[in-house]
């Protein structure tokens, strides 16, 4: 009996097995195959996309008006708009719509369909309407802003003067002015909503790729579109599967199972950076991780405290340890790459806890003191706020971590309902206005303000009308030395006044398998019409 | 009237959940406007009995919500979703009986010698062990040193969508259609998810058939037979045709529990079925997804309990 | 006990007749306590639990260095002689960690058994006993809250309180108590049947001493054997919420939220999640030899 048992589940064992092990699928010299965490994808609408990721990779179906030089990022480049002119007073930009464009429907392109995109993102008030409004472009003055002069030209007559750099970056994110393909849409209208439901999972608009299949949380497939205005697409299909653990893709990375891996984990850099079988490349990014503190709470208040916290961090020991290749130590509030950003070597900060203790003192809590810090739960924030912690504790400063995920946080924050915050923050486009208009400008500080996206205003900032006039002067101001200048004025003021503490700027990793040959990847995202495969 | 309160308590957690659903659509940078345009958008500013009142109704007209993940109706996703973790829940509960109650036999039979110690042990452990550890070590060992079976997700990138979805069982798909080749890849992907998620259940099965096994061989006709010369297997099995009754209701609530484990194993897989989609809308704060899940799995719950319950009266001639 | 000074304690104990209630219990308690003996699982399940105890007692002599002490350059060092279980992402050495995360463990599995058995014992007892409208709808709710997987309940109820420690304990206990409530329940309507009951009852005894007297004392071994076999759930579980973050709080050395942070390093250093998840199946497992083990000796009617 106790044979026959034994014989039965060796042989089921056996069974169970053998079929197993087949050989590896290699991915099609004409398919990129993508491995992301698609958990957070929503939807597809230009005028609804907030999330990075998507917006990332929608960049690859949806041109902008405007590029980059793929040679030198701070420069501006065409895109659907093949080029513009600047009256000489700012207000009025003329700019050209590149001729013989056709979305994937076969419907040719024209500014008309511009102009009716830009109104739809205004008329639907979703997250992206707010990217027009902040260039004061509203519902009320769209009409007389935007104008359609003919098929192949736009004209749009702000009503600020803005440094013309700066209103041209506008239109560098599709998010704010996309190629809408207007009759596809209208013929998939329900209900009047302009096509929000069908958008949500289709696209509509020229670039390199069309969607052609999203099964949320599950797959999405990119198809190429014939015939891309840039340049020849090497690829004719990308895939992306949904993968949640970063670990599992790294795996699939190595076997050849995938292309590209999207979410990296630098815990496995080293091994990656060994492994012939793949490539691993790091380039700045316009995201940030920062602290700060809460000033609607009474103990917060002294400057000479947010100085102390700025003195408890070791910069350089985490940059090249804990941090190795994911971050590099950034202590100005406008990040590398960025216009207007105080140069590299601008480090004046670093670990001494002997400083720190005097000047916590010197803001009144010779005996330290305790309070709560909420953080983001992904990494580096709770191993940056543990480090936090430690250096802390040793000059009489008790903190207590809670960890919680995004939409708990940031709820938190817009209550202002926190004691110390560390996250991190992702810009729009290379120009310190928007790291100023984000992290600083704050005109209006009380609890009933509009202004509630303002990350000043979260933590109770008032940088005082000088600041906020700067910024306001800034915005207008046609030399860009003098912007310049300006700008570092007010990298300092900040770092010397405000209870944000800007800590370090992350690197974008690309880990691709070695037979990617080519594969061009940007301050603002990945260029997948870029790629080459052996 | 239990499933009153089921709607009830899952109404109360997900309105007491302190995740805001309003940005996890609009995202940390939304001003003003849009985050109140949004919320009123999805009701969430009316008072909170009045919610009630809109869920309750909304429920009985078969009115689940949409998902913000997926902008789909949850009821639509949640027929997407389903049967991969039906696939892989009965694929484990195959593979727990298939293993667990031979073994309980086995224990039963040489009760208080080394192989009823060994499955005492072995079915401890498997109750003792976090899945998702084990899922991890799994997936080093087995998929990225050994490649015995596949990766992450249900079949590999080749063979996506290959296979025409019949019953959305992908195994039963491709034997329906015949193509071997991604029913191997299929099962490559299942098999450690599936083997993962079955060691509770063998855990338990292979008790629950030894505590019955040794009831009925305790019975005086089991004695009888023995001294009249019946075989150790012919008892063995004789004993066995009396505790198939009770052992298929256990079996049926097995399957409930497997529901338990898919949560952390499909995160762990990257197995797109119901486990993964409820914690991702809980974390996210979803409350569509949430309460609509949480009813789901209570009322399954509840239905194989009873479903159980009338087996067991039905098949087991003596509690009539 | 002249008796027993003068025979020796040993044959007191074993005596065929036994001259005292007193020692009729004890006799009992030996008798069960010499069989639990025979069981090898059952005794390495005690000895496990044991361990835990003087391992989180003497936690600070044990461990090797400061649990919470960070030293970047040591990062991620593999086990050796200065690093028993090695080091983790920010060079906290993991051994210490595990030492000091067998207080948390400890103190998860007490708090939720002083919370969860009196309560179920509680509320079964009374329920079972009263019959009636109070036991239906005691019994409703119990359903309810039996209808939803563990784990599931669990993180509902946590995500709605907050993680933290405190939270992750209540959210436990709230998930474990219907499952005692229904045992005490089932072992009251056995009982209170009985003769000796009703006689009680007879005698003008009021429900609240026949339920305490006469009732909880039979349901009392059932519930010893439950908590131990739920005490290895209610670590899984805990381990669990904290592999989601939901549980402990970073610096903590809980052992789940350990997994939870050592999980990215699985790979290329497995020694981070390795000994915490081993620890957690140590654990577990002792729980469930122990509960098994105590069945058998308390309850042999289930064998």
């Amino acid at each position: 009996m106790q044979q026959r048992i034994s014989a039965w589940l060796a042989a089921a064992t056996a069974a169970f097995l053998v079929p197993l092990s087949t050989a590896q699928a290699k991915t099609p010299p004409d398919t990129f195959v993508v491995a992301a965490n698609m958990s957070q994808m929503i939807t597809l609408d230009p005028a609804a996309i907030n999330e990075s990721f998507t917006a990332g990779f929608m960049r690859n179906v949806c041109d902008a008006l405007i590029g980059f030089d793929e040679n030198d990022p701070s420069k501006l480049a065409p895109g659907i708009a093949e080029s513009w002119t600047v009256s000489p007073d700012s207000t009025t930009y003329t700019l050209r719509i590149r001729g013989g464009l056709r979305f994937p429907s076969g419907n040719p392109v024209s500014a008309e369909d511009i102009a009716w995109s830009m109104k739809r993102n205004l008329k639907l008030n979703l997250a992206n309407a707010q990217r027009l409004r902040e260039w004061d472009i509203t519902k009320d003055n769209v009409d007389s802003v935007v104008q359609v002069v003919d098929a192949q030209t736009l004209r749009i007559k702000p009503t600020r003067p803005w440094a013309p750099n700066l209103f041209l970056f506008a239109f560098t994110d599709f998010r704010v002015a996309p190629a809408l393909d207007r009759r596809e849409i209208l013929k998939n209208e329900a209900a009047g909503d302009l096509g929000n439901k069908w958008l949500a999972t289709h696209s509509a608009c020229v670039g390199p790729f069309r969607v052609a299949t999203w099964r949320p949380q599950d797959v999405m497939i990119l198809d190429r579109n014939d015939g891309y205005w840039r340049r020849k697409v090497a690829m004719k299909r990308v895939v992306v599967r949904h993968v949640p653990e970063a670990g599992a893709q790294r795996l699939m990375l190595e076997q050849g199972d995938i292309d590209f891996a999207d979410n990296i984990d630098p815990a496995d850099f080293q091994a990656l950076e060994k492994n012939p079988r793949v490539h691993i490349s790091y380039t700045p990014s316009l995201g940030v991780s920062y602290m700060m503190f809460n000033m609607n709470d009474p103990r917060f208040r002294s400057p000479k405290l947010f100085e102390a916290f700025r003195y408890l961090f070791d910069y350089h020991g985490l940059e090249s340890t804990l941090l190795r290749n994911h971050s590099i130590a950034r202590e100005s509030v406008v990040p590398n790459g960025v216009f207007g950003a105080l140069p590299e070597s601008y480090k004046p900060y670093k670990l001494d806890l002997e400083r720190a203790k005097r000047l916590i003192a010197e803001a009144g809590y010779p005996d330290g003191f305790s309070a709560e810090i909420a953080v983001l739960n992904s990494f580096p924030y709770p191993d940056l706020a543990q480090h936090l912690q430690a250096n802390a504790e040793k000059v009489g400063v008790h903190l207590k971590i809670t960890q919680m995920i995004g939409a708990q946080l940031y709820q938190r924050a817009r209550a202002r309902k926190f004691e110390l915050y560390m996250a991190g923050y992702g810009f729009n486009y290379p120009d310190a206005n928007n790291i100023f208009l984000r992290f600083a400008y704050n005109p209006d500080n009380s609890p009933t303000s509009k202004d509630t996206i303002s990350v000043a205003w979260r933590a109770g900032w008032d940088p005082g009308a000088s600041f906020n006039d700067a910024i306001r002067a800034a915005q207008v101001e046609r030399d860009q030395a003098k912007r310049q200048a300006i700008y570092e004025d007010l990298q300092k003021r900040f770092n010397a006044t405000s209870p944000i503490i800007p800590l370090f700027q992350r690197l974008s990793v690309n880990a691709v398998g070695a037979d990617v040959t080519a594969f061009r990847h940007t301050l603002t995202g990945d260029d997948y019409s870029s790629i080459e495969k052996r | 009237m239990t499933l009153a309160g089921l709607a009830a308590l899952t109404f109360f957690i997900g309105r007491v959940m302190p995740v805001d659903p309003v940005i996890a659509i609009v995202g940390e940078q939304a001003d003003q406007e849009t985050y109140r345009a949004v919320r009123a958008q999805l009701g969430l500013d009316r008072p909170l009995p009045v919610q009630f009142a809109y869920y309750v109704r909304d429920i009985a007209t078969g009115n689940f919500g949409t998902a913000i993940a997926t902008g789909h109706p949850v009821i639509e996703d949640i027929r997407r979703v389903f049967p991969a973790t039906l696939e892989l829940a009965t694929l484990a509960l195959l593979t727990g009986v298939l293993l667990g109650v031979p073994l309980g036999i086995a224990a039963a039979v040489w009760r208080g010698r080394g192989p009823d110690h060994a499955v005492r042990l072995f079915g401890l452990v498997g109750y003792s062990v976090p899945h998702f550890w084990l899922g991890l070590i799994a997936l080093v060992v087995f998929y990225a040193r050994l490649h015995w079976i596949g990766g992450s997700g249900r079949v590999s990138v080749a063979n996506v969508d290959l296979v025409p979805s019949v019953t959305g069982m992908i195994l039963v798909d491709s034997a329906l259609d015949r193509n071997w080749d991604v029913f191997r890849d299929a099962l490559r992907h299942i098999a450690m998810p599936a083997l993962i998620l079955a060691t509770t259940s063998m855990a338990y099965l292979s008790r629950m058939t030894r505590s019955f096994m040794l009831e009925q061989l305790g019975q005086e006709y089991v004695t009888t037979a023995r001294i009249k010369g019946l075989s150790g297997f012919g008892v063995t099995w004789h004993a066995f045709r009396n505790i198939a009754v009770p052992l298929v209701t256990v079996v049926v609530l097995a399957y409930g529990g497997l529901l338990d484990g898919a949560v952390l194993t499909e995160t762990v897989f990257g197995w797109p079925g119901f486990g993964q989609y409820l914690t991702s809308g809980l974390l996210a704060g979803d409350m569509n997804v949430v309460l609509t899940c949480t009813l789901l799995v209570g009322v399954i719950f509840l239905a194989l309990n009873l479903l159980s319950d009338v087996l067991y009266r039905t098949l087991d001639p003596r509690t009539r | 006990m002249n008796a027993l000074v003068r025979t020796g304690w040993r044959s007191w104990l074993s005596a065929e007749v036994a001259q005292s209630a007193w020692q009729a219990s004890a006799q009992r308690a030996w008798l069960g306590w010499r069989r639990f003996l025979g069981n090898p699982l059952a005794v390495a399940g005690l000895a496990v639990i044991v361990a835990l105890m003087v391992v989180a007692l003497a936690a600070p002599w044990i461990a090797t260095h400061d649990p919470y002490a960070q030293d970047l350059a040591a990062r991620l060092l593999p086990p050796g002689a200065g690093h028993w279980f090695g080091t983790d992402e920010v060079g906290r050495d993991v051994f210490s960690r595990v030492v000091y995360g067998s207080r948390i463990t400890l103190e998860i599995v007490f708090l939720v058994a002083i919370i969860v058995a009196p309560i179920g014992l509680a509320i079964g007892t009374v329920s079972g006993y009263a019959g009636g409208w109070l036991d239906t709808v005691l019994m409703r709710v119990t359903d309810i809250f039996l209808a939803f997987p563990g784990l599931v309940l669990a993180l509902a109820f946590v995500a709605a309180l907050g993680p933290g420690l405190f939270n992750a304990v209540i959210a436990i206990a709230l998930t474990h108590w219907p499952g005692f409530a229904r045992l005490a329940r089932a072992e009251t309507l056995v009982v209170r049947h009985a003769d000796y009951v009703s006689a009680s009852r007879i005698q003008g005894a009021s429900p609240m001493r026949i339920v305490l007297r006469h009732v909880v004392p039979m349901c009392l071994p059932s519930v010893i054997v439950r908590t131990s076999l739920s005490m290895a759930g209610v670590i899984l579980t805990a381990a669990g919420l904290g592999f989601l973050g939901l549980g402990a709080q970073p610096p903590s050395p809980e052992w789940g939220a350990m997994l939870a942070s050592g999980r990215r390093f699985l790979i290329d250093y497995w020694w981070m999640p390795t000994f915490p998840g081993l620890a957690i199946l140590l654990v577990s497992l002792a729980f469930n030899l122990l509960g098994d083990g105590l069945r058998d000796v308390l309850d042999p009617r289930s064998e």
